[in-house]
């Protein structure tokens, strides 16, 4: 029997769940029937949320409601230190690291704390709906997402439990589950841009296997950057008085110029209104698509670029697949169609389409699957800083992975016993202008005369887009110790105290969970007996019998006072001991519906 | 890594089967257990892909090749098996990828080809590809091309460029198609005459110059667009 993997798209605004289910796409909706998931946690003495609980705080000043985390996600915090300023909760700098701060629970969680939280959930959704324990899962990332933030991203997920046996790029995942069964064999772009992201990929399609030809992007431009590009206008017009640097004023402004953007996909002018700080006015679609162009404009750099990289023109595309919410924006949608002049796919929900084609791949990784093959490429350079500070490139940018490269180092000082490599991502001459993923020390090396240690240095750059560094020593042909010290993101002992941490957590949230249900479950069940109770005469109902029962539903009110999850249940049988004698003559004299409530209600599922 | 030892490529024992011991009949999987077999040091990007050693491959051929070798041993397909399986299917495919980026473009593919130590090969010393004449002839051009870029002439000055590029590159691909041609005629014969045997030695240092010559023309090329880059971006 094969096992089912789940697939996820973590997205910034938004997240959600899909499962492959007999040849079926499936994406599992919460109890409520809803799809999404919004990528929201909130932190308050109460406790944690996540989802729609959590995005309902926004507004709650007692509340440390944490929103778009991805734009974190494996990012230094001098990277990450200019777009602070536009979010509405605090991030600290906590040794280099962007980290928000908890301090109802005195910690601090860092951008992959979040998202496991976020994926905690979706995987609890998968386990009601198949009825069964999930671990095994697929993660979408922004293609464009460098190797920190691809090992971040992984990291969230064995945070939340779960066995990331793919990290897949969100176009490619679009693509896949677009399926294009036989006759639509050819050349197709995925043009991706979501709340916080902007993809575009080409790629060929033919009997099945997907080739990624290039891929490009901007891991910093989306729907949201369109959202704030309205509201620096509107500052413009607010009432002198209005003190706008206040988070308050900015979420107001926030929520309301994203209605404002969505409503003009529909009309063509929408009128503005937020009595709280004086902002009236009207907003129509021409004016809007004007403040958005330069946006609009900045995501056809990337695409040129990978036109470029693969050597095809816009016309030899056979179709535009478009993905993203972003996507629904009339401007861009016009944008792409001007510039390739095909036919542009948009009859999957952009919403879903990234989540769908990750349940597709992990039905693949599964091996129930042979009939397609995804092979994708690494959007970024891989290299290594030599003399002078110059990148050497060891693996060029849309190179098909896996992909390895082998390089051999020595030493330059007579009886030198470790070697330094530093390894950069990025398009740039200048080490100092792409970006560091590690220093590697090769350690423990043979003292010899300069020159003489052969030592062989093999990258991979696996399926997920992950780096791996391996040190071979050719002379004894034993492997040779690689001390890896990243330069971003969280060292692998950080990573494991952070597993062992959410598991702590996760019992704490556990025991949380268990008091309300229990709580719940006694309180319906007192309400239900006291409601029996007034309505039964003594010739049912003895007034000794009657006390009992009475003496007991106050000790158990005086448990569900106090914080014994399990002196509540234990206290909630003990009445249903107390009042068995009496539930069963009422069955007897079939008057049992006076008794309707009696029976234990299902404990409340949590939303 | 697994308990198996690697052993030299051109052994013996290295044709059976690491799992199962079992003779292998054809070199990438296994008959009798049906696990992928990790390729040998000594097999080159054309044995990999399964092609026969010759300049001049049709890309349709090629990409259903590297297909069909791609659903054999990418790790999607190896995902849920045993780690020694996962590391074969890594190495594996990360040469195949190598092998068709390298085999895909004709120029890289040409100078790969070169590079084999095939009987008859050539050894051609890199440094001797170029003749003192044509390095001259690229600096006079190279002084040219930055003098009309210097002037304002700029679309000038590429398209001249590109278009020494283009004859050069076609008059390859000619002369990739005499050797496969006279290649061929060699392999039936038993004893290629002496002369036969000189001319595709010249024809394959001509090629091997050739290649390196549209090196030096394409970083000219770079060189020139370079100030042009960095102009639109300030
Ligand atoms: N009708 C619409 N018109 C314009 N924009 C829209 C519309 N509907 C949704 N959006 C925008 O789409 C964005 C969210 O898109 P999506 O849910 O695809 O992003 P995401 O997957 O969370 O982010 P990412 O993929 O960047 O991580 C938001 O910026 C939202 O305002
Ligand atoms: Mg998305």
């Amino acid at each position: 029997m094969t096992r089912t993997v789940i697939g996820i798209d973590l997205g910034t605004t938004n997240s959600l769940v899909a499962i492959m289910e007999d040849g079926k796409l499936r994406v599992i909706p919460d109890t409520e029937g809803r799809k999404l998931l919004p990528s929201v946690v909130a932190l308050s003495s109460s406790g944690v949320q996540v989802g729609f609980a959590a995005k309902s705080r926004l507004n709650d000043p007692e509340t440390i409601v944490v929103y778009s985390a991805k734009r974190l996600m494996g990012r230094s915090f001098s990277d990450v230190e200019q777009e602070i300023g536009q979010l509405a909760y605090p991030v600290e700098n906590v040794d280099g690291l962007p980290l928000i701060p908890d301090p109802f629970r005195k910690r601090h969680l860092s951008a992959p704390q979040i998202g496991a939280m976020i994926l905690s959930e979706l995987r609890k959704r998968a386990e009601v709906a198949l009825g069964q324990t999930v671990t095994d899962a697929v993660i979408t990332v922004p293609a464009y997402f460098n190797d920190a933030q691809r090992q971040a991203t992984k990291d969230a997920g064995e945070m939340a439990g779960l066995n990331v046996l793919r990290i897949l790029n969100e176009p490619t995942s679009a693509a896949l589950a677009y399926g294009f069964g036989a006759g639509k064999d050819g050349l197709y772009a995925v043009y991706d841009l979501g709340g916080g992201t902007f993809d575009f990929s080409l790629l060929s399609i033919r009997r099945g296997v997907f080739e990624v030809k290039a891929t490009s992007g901007d891991t910093h431009l989306g729907g949201d950057d369109f959202d704030q590009a309205i509201i620096d206008q509107w500052l413009g017009i607010l009432p002198k008085g209005v003190d706008q640097s206040r988070p308050e004023v900015r979420d107001l402004l926030r929520k309301e110029a994203e209605k404002a953007k969505i409503a003009l996909s529909q009309n063509t002018e929408v009128a503005v209104s937020v009595p709280a700080i004086g902002l009236e006015t009207t907003l129509s679609r021409e004016t809007m698509n004007k403040w958005v162009e330069p946006l609009v404009q900045r995501t056809l750099i990337p695409v040129h670029k990978a036109l470029s990289d693969a050597g095809v023109l816009p016309g030899e595309v056979d179709g535009v697949i478009l993905v993203g919410g972003a996507t629904r924006l009339l401007r861009v949608k016009e944008a792409v169609e001007e510039l390739f002049r095909r036919p542009v796919y948009d009859e999957h929900d952009p919403d879903l389409v990234v989540g769908e084609g990750a349940a597709v791949q992990g039905d693949i990784l599964s091996g129930s699957r042979k009939d397609m093959l995804l092979l994708d490429v690494t959007p970024l350079s891989l290299g290594i800083e030599t003399m002078g500070g110059v990148m050497s490139s060891l693996i060029p940018r849309n190179t098909t992975i896996p992909t390895q490269a082998k390089e051999l180092f020595t030493t330059f000082l007579d009886g030198q016993v470790k070697v330094d490599i530093h390894v950069l991502q990025g398009e740039r001459e200048m080490a100092k202008d792409n970006r560091s993923l590690a220093r590697f020390s090769l350690t423990d090396i043979t003292p010899m005369t300069a020159g003489a240690a052969r030592i062989e240095v093999t990258f991979t750059i696996d399926a997920n887009g992950i780096l791996d560094v391996r040190a071979l020593d050719q002379r004894t042909g034993r492997s040779q110790g690689v001390v890896v010290h990243p330069s971003y993101g969280i060292s692998k002992d950080t990573v494991r105290e952070m597993i062992k941490e959410s598991f702590q957590h996760a019992q704490e949230d556990f025991q949380t969970r268990m008091l309300i249900d229990s709580r719940t479950e006694a309180t319906t069940v007192i309400n239900a007996t006291r409601r029996a109770l007034e309505k039964l005469g003594p010739d049912i109902l003895p007034d000794e019998e009657r006390s009992m029962i009475n003496k007991q539903l106050d000790t158990l009110e005086k448990a569900v006072k106090g914080e014994d999850a399990k002196l509540i249940r234990d206290e909630t049988s003990a009445l249903d001991q107390v009042t068995r004698p009496l539930a069963e003559r009422l069955m007897n004299t079939s008057v049992q519906d006076a008794l309707g409530g009696k029976s234990l209600p299902e404990p409340e599922r949590e939303a | 890594m697994g308990e198996h030892t690697h052993r030299h490529s051109g052994d013996m024992a290295s044709s059976l089967c690491w799992n199962c011991k079992g003779t292998l009949e054809e070199a990438d999987l296994c008959g009798t257990c049906v696990k992928i077999q990790p390729f040998k040091e000594d097999r080159d990007y054309f044995d990999i892909l399964g092609l026969p050693h010759r300049l001049v491959i049709d890309s349709g051929t090629l990409t259903e090749k590297f297909h069909e070798k791609s659903r054999l041993f990418h790790p999607d397909f190896h995902r849920m098996e045993a780690s020694t399986e996962q590391e074969i299917s890594l190495t594996n495919a990360s040469r195949l990828n190598q092998a068709f980026k390298t085999l895909k473009d004709p120029f890289l593919r040409a100078a790969y080809y070169l590079a084999l130590k095939k009987p008859g090969n050539p050894a051609i010393d890199p440094k001797k590809r170029l003749t003192g004449q044509d390095l001259m002839e690229l600096m006079e051009l190279k002084e040219e091309l930055e003098g009309e870029v210097a002037v304002g002439h700029q679309e000038k000055a590429f398209a001249r460029l590109l278009k020494e590029v283009r004859d050069l590159e076609s008059s390859i691909l000619e002369s990739m198609k005499e050797i496969d041609f006279m290649e061929s005629g060699v392999e039936g014969d038993s004893a290629p005459s002496t002369e036969t045997a000189d001319m595709l030695q010249k024809k394959k240092s001509r090629l091997s110059r050739d290649l390196e010559y549209r090196k030096y023309l394409q970083s000219i090329r770079r060189e020139l667009s370079t100030p042009a880059t960095v102009k639109e971006t300030s």
